[in-house]
């Protein structure tokens, strides 16, 4: 925590030097960013956001950091191309189909919309009293479910804004209590968790595309004497249930009931937050991962092949600081 | 860094569940969990001729024994892991499959464990017993040979399974033999399809069975009429909705058609959530409704067939996740 705050103090005080010595050129939505900067050097947060132009083809990653600011990087070229500094504590994120990005601030107890590539958010989401944690977004309908931990008003909750409502309709669950994991898959059923906050236990429940409440589901790993220990987050591959508890493991889920399929085993893994699983190519299955990882002295986000896994094919780490949560935004096809 | 712990050992108290009755629970509230109880059998249970309903639950990781006349509770096995379908043999015993325990337990009428066949990488959802052979043919969902599933017949009930598959499909869920000793079963291709193979008598792979005169859009029961020559399908999405309903389905070489359809009510006069895999016994249908539509309690039920309609008699005390039916003579 000191880290991060002694990080955010000289990330400001060094965008103020930089915009103080140094002329300026009109970007993005009115933000600027230093003249004769590089992408690569444009490591620190400044002020205010800023993003390069012309990335409408490009497939970006999202990383939110610990520093409270969310950097963006062209997904192939892993160069930094924009940091959003609307922040307080971003947490996870989701993208939709339409390459819109959804940002969880959970001490603000809001989730920010942004348009691909955008710097201003298209949209506020307000989650109060509780701190959202993650989201995702059903395929189905465009509806956006936040897993809130508990917040202000115990226990958590799910919310869920239908698409173009200003209100969530929220549930709860006693087994559960708190979210810190949600994914919808591509019929509109929604997979939910807790997570792994120590002294409780993991548990899963879903709430089927025309349900009206949570129903807990047992949710078996590779082996049953055995039950999950850390798990960070969910995903839909574009096939199963992915669950992050340090490997990924997938899961089908029909009719309710959970079923074991495999694991994808991830070298030089750790990550605090959720993993965002890449996929192009609506109906198949993604084709890779990517996820923070923080490590004694250096933070990181991997890149890694899937489902094979194994080790990271890169390893990004410029401008992150503590990364939580990741998504990816696919360039937009028109 | 993270760590990666996995802990809480399963007591498997499956074995020696004979005995005395030994307590708890008639009317248990549902468990989100395996409930780690142990077994308990019925003095009415334990000197019972009569036939009894054995019911799979996932949700607690338990077998119900149900006297079939009455649908009370007589008995309940515990120690199970995921268990799913179920199937009987002319000794009346019945087979449970346990998908994530990766194992097909044989238990007898009184629910005592027999035997049990592990089979490491399958996932066990479905099975069915052939009286022209004995043997016993297991479906899994998934995992065998690869990712897409299969069915592995055991000769016999014993020892080391021979895996058939139709190279079109990839989830495989239910199935019975006809009176040929012809086995189908249904499942979906890799894109979610509803699919039905047949594996002829005595052939090393199996075909698709085109289907006729109606759309089955998520895979229910398969169960051979003997009665009425014809096959009794399930489909899980009956309608392409949260619903569930069974089809008398008639085989003609590589067809199948869809001849009717029985609609299935739960206690609330609603149409059924799901209805896993039921079980066709003295023209009647049993079967438990894992309702998480929400409409009404999940429950054990009881149907005329084929007329279907309203249920004759439920129990709506014990099931959570009930998936899986069988009679036992």
């Amino acid at each position: 925590m000191m880290t991060n705050r002694y990080g955010h103090l000289f990330a400001l005080a060094a965008a103020a030097t930089m915009l103080a010595a140094c002329g300026s050129a009109p970007m993005q939505n009115g933000a600027v960013v230093p003249q004769g900067a590089s992408s690569q050097s444009r490591v620190r947060p400044q002020h205010r956001s800023w993003m390069d132009l012309g990335l409408a083809k490009q497939d970006l990653l999202y990383v939110s950091n610990g520093n409270s600011e969310v950097t963006v990087y062209r997904y192939w070229q892993h160069t930094l191309v924009g940091v959003l500094t609307q922040f307080t504590q971003p947490k996870g994120e989701c993208a939709d189909s339409a390459g819109n990005v959804y940002i969880t601030d959970s001490t603000a107890q809001r989730i920010l919309e942004f348009a691909h590539g955008g710097t201003k958010p298209i949209k506020s989401f307000d989650d109060s009293p509780d701190s959202p944690y993650t989201c995702s977004i059903d395929p189905t309908t465009g509806n956006l479910a936040v897993a809130n931990q508990d917040g202000t008003s115990q226990p958590g909750s799910i919310a869920i804004w239908k698409k173009g409502s200003s209100s969530p309709t929220r549930y709860t669950d006693s087994l559960l209590y708190y979210f810190e994991g949600c994914a919808y898959d591509a019929n509109g059923n929604l997979l939910v968790t807790n997570g792994s906050r120590y002294p409780y236990g993991t548990y899963f429940a879903w709430l089927s595309k025309a349900g009206n409440k949570l129903i807990n589901i047992t949710v078996p790993g590779p082996d049953p004497s055995r039950a999950w220990g850390y798990v960070q987050g969910i995903q839909w591959d574009g096939k199963y249930f992915a669950i992050d508890d340090y490997s990924i493991y997938r899961i089908a889920l029909i009719h309710g009931q959970a079923y074991y399929v495999g694991e994808t085993e991830l070298d030089a893994a750790g990550s605090n937050g959720p993993y965002w699983i890449y996929n192009n190519k609506p109906g198949t299955q993604g084709t890779q991962v990517v996820g923070g990882v923080n490590g004694d002295e250096d933070s990181v986000v991997n890149y890694w092949h899937y489902p094979s896994g194994g080790e990271p094919i890169f390893g990004l780490s410029h401008g992150i600081d503590n990364p939580f949560g990741v998504t990816v935004s696919l360039k937009q096809q028109k | 860094m993270k760590r990666y712990y996995w802990f809480v050992p399963i007591l498997f108290v499956l074995c020696a569940c004979g005995g005395n009755a030994v307590a708890p629970a008639l009317g248990v509230a549902p468990a989100p969990h395996p409930d780690r109880r142990s077994s308990w059998i019925s003095p009415e249970l334990e000197r019972t001729q009569a036939p009894l309903l054995f019911v799979s639950d996932a949700g607690t990781a338990d077998v119900y024994i149900y006297n079939v006349k009455t649908l009370k509770l007589i008995g309940t096995i515990t120690g199970f892991a995921q268990p799913q379908g179920e199937c009987s043999d002319n000794k009346g015993n019945v087979w449970v499959t346990d998908a994530s325990g990766e194992t097909v337990y044989e238990l007898s009428h009184r629910g005592h464990l027999e035997n049990e066949l592990v089979q490491k990488g399958a996932t066990p959802v479905g099975c069915t017993w052939d009286p022209t052979t004995g043997n016993l043919a297991v479906m899994s969902l998934l995992g065998v040979p690869s990712q897409s599933g299969g069915v592995l017949v055991f000769p016999k009930g014993v020892g080391t399974p021979t895996l058939y598959t139709n190279s079109k499909q990839y989830f495989y869920n239910f199935g019975d033999y006809d009176a040929g000793g012809n086995l189908f079963f249904d499942g979906r291709d890799a894109n979610g399809n509803f699919m039905l193979s047949e594996l002829p008598k005595g052939k090393s792979s199996a075909h698709t069975v085109a289907l006729t005169g109606g759309t089955i859009y998520f895979p229910g029961m398969v169960q051979w009429d003997a009665a009425k020559q014809d096959f009794i399908v399930g489909d899980q999405s009956c309608g392409n909705l949260y619903a569930s309903c069974v089809y008398s389905v008639k085989i003609a070489g590589n067809t199948a058609s869809i001849t009717g359809e029985t609609k299935l009510q739960n206690s609330a006069g609603g149409q059924l959530c799901d209805l896993v895999q039921g079980v066709l016994f003295n023209k009647e249908l049993l079967g438990s409704d894992n309702d998480f539509c929400g409409s009404t309690p999940s429950a054990t039920y009881i149907w005329p067939y084929p007329g279907g309609g309203a249920p004759t008699r439920y129990n709506g005390k014990t099931d959570s996740v009930p998936v899986g039916a069988a009679i036992s003579r």
